[in-house]
């Protein structure tokens, strides 16, 4: 990461540096050193639809310095239930545009880099500047194909997938084949039938962003294979290790 | 013989009342076997750990395994 310096005050070790206001509800949870931190973290978000569109938001707003945001698709009217970006003024806009104004009105110390496309576009130099990687994708190929990228460039992935009432968050430690063992055969979705409703999305994005922010700050130790599955039916949140 | 079961995700909605916890299953038997006597979407069970291990539809089971099944999410919402 770069010093501690972008998009607010925080510099140095942090220590008696004045916070902009935009920050300061984050400061009881986070902790001022963790605050320094996101203000120099780069992450890649890899798809800007519903997951994608709340990793963004939130992640602007705790006051990460800079976000690459890749998607190669527009906003289609199916996407108005449940993605944030998605409104009756950017339908048939792509989504990276959508989410660069987006940012831009949310937080524009929070710079933000689109890519038209998709991830094998993302150039070198920006796999080598990113902190973090977040899988926002939807298919099975290419959640593969993203986690071995981050194994080669040796980068933290945090996965996300929802299926009608239920999720499931990971963070993918450099060289864990969790994806992988998420994913051992190839098919379909089961969400085509179940549909995606948007507070799984939202629950699920948040909890993607939770966990991307504990890493980004040094709270989270790398563990084993743990996968968290959220049942928002049933009201369960179930921690398994693979 | 008895394991023990454990549903997650759109399992535990679609499967029968008692399906989790100590389940009865008979000598020999397959997660394959479990699986279709607990009335899964076969097509959906894609992962499973048995004592935290993961195996596949083949495995046998024995007198006190913890079975965890359940199908990925994809979606990206």
């Amino acid at each position: 990461m770069r010093p501690a310096s972008v998009g607010g005050e925080l510099s140095g070790e942090h220590e008696g540096a004045r916070v902009a206001p935009r920050y300061q509800r984050n400061l009881g949870s986070l902790g001022r050193a963790a605050q320094g931190r996101l203000f120099a973290a780069h992450i890649l978000v890899v798809g800007l639809g519903g997951l994608g569109g709340y990793v963004i938001e939130q992640l602007a707003r705790c006051g990460v310095g800079q976000i690459t945001g890749v998607d190669p698709d527009v906003f289609d009217a199916t996407n108005l239930n449940r993605q944030l970006l998605a409104t009756t003024s950017t339908l048939g806009q792509h989504k990276v545009a959508a989410a660069r104004d987006r940012l831009a009105l949310v937080n524009p110390d929070c710079r933000f880099c689109g890519i038209v496309g998709r991830h094998p576009e993302v150039p070198e130099t920006v796999w080598a500047a990113v902190d973090l990687v977040f899988d926002c994708l939807d298919s099975i190929e290419d959640r593969l194909d993203l986690a071995a990228r981050c194994t080669l460039t040796g980068r933290t992935l945090i996965h996300g997938a929802v299926a009608g009432w239920y999720g499931q968050v990971a963070v993918v430690w450099p060289g864990q084949d969790t994806v992988r063992m998420l994913y051992p055969q190839s098919g379909p979705g089961w969400e085509q039938d179940l549909g995606t409703p948007p507070f799984t999305v939202g629950l699920t994005g948040s909890l993607m962003v939770a966990q991307g922010i504990k890493v980004l700050s040094g709270t989270a130790s790398p563990s084993h294979r743990q996968v968290d599955f959220l049942d928002i039916r049933e009201g369960r949140w179930c921690q398994t290790v693979l | 013989m008895r394991v023990k079961v454990k549903l997650l995700s759109v399992f535990a909605a679609h499967a029968r009342e008692d399906a989790e916890g100590l389940t009865a299953i008979p000598e020999g038997a397959t997660v394959r076997t479990l699986a279709e006597s607990l009335s899964l979407p076969m097509e959906l069970v894609r992962i499973i750990t048995v004592n935290g291990r993961q195996v596949y539809l083949d495995e046998p089971l024995a007198e006190g395994d913890c079975i965890y099944l359940f199908p990925p999410a994809l979606g990206g919402g």
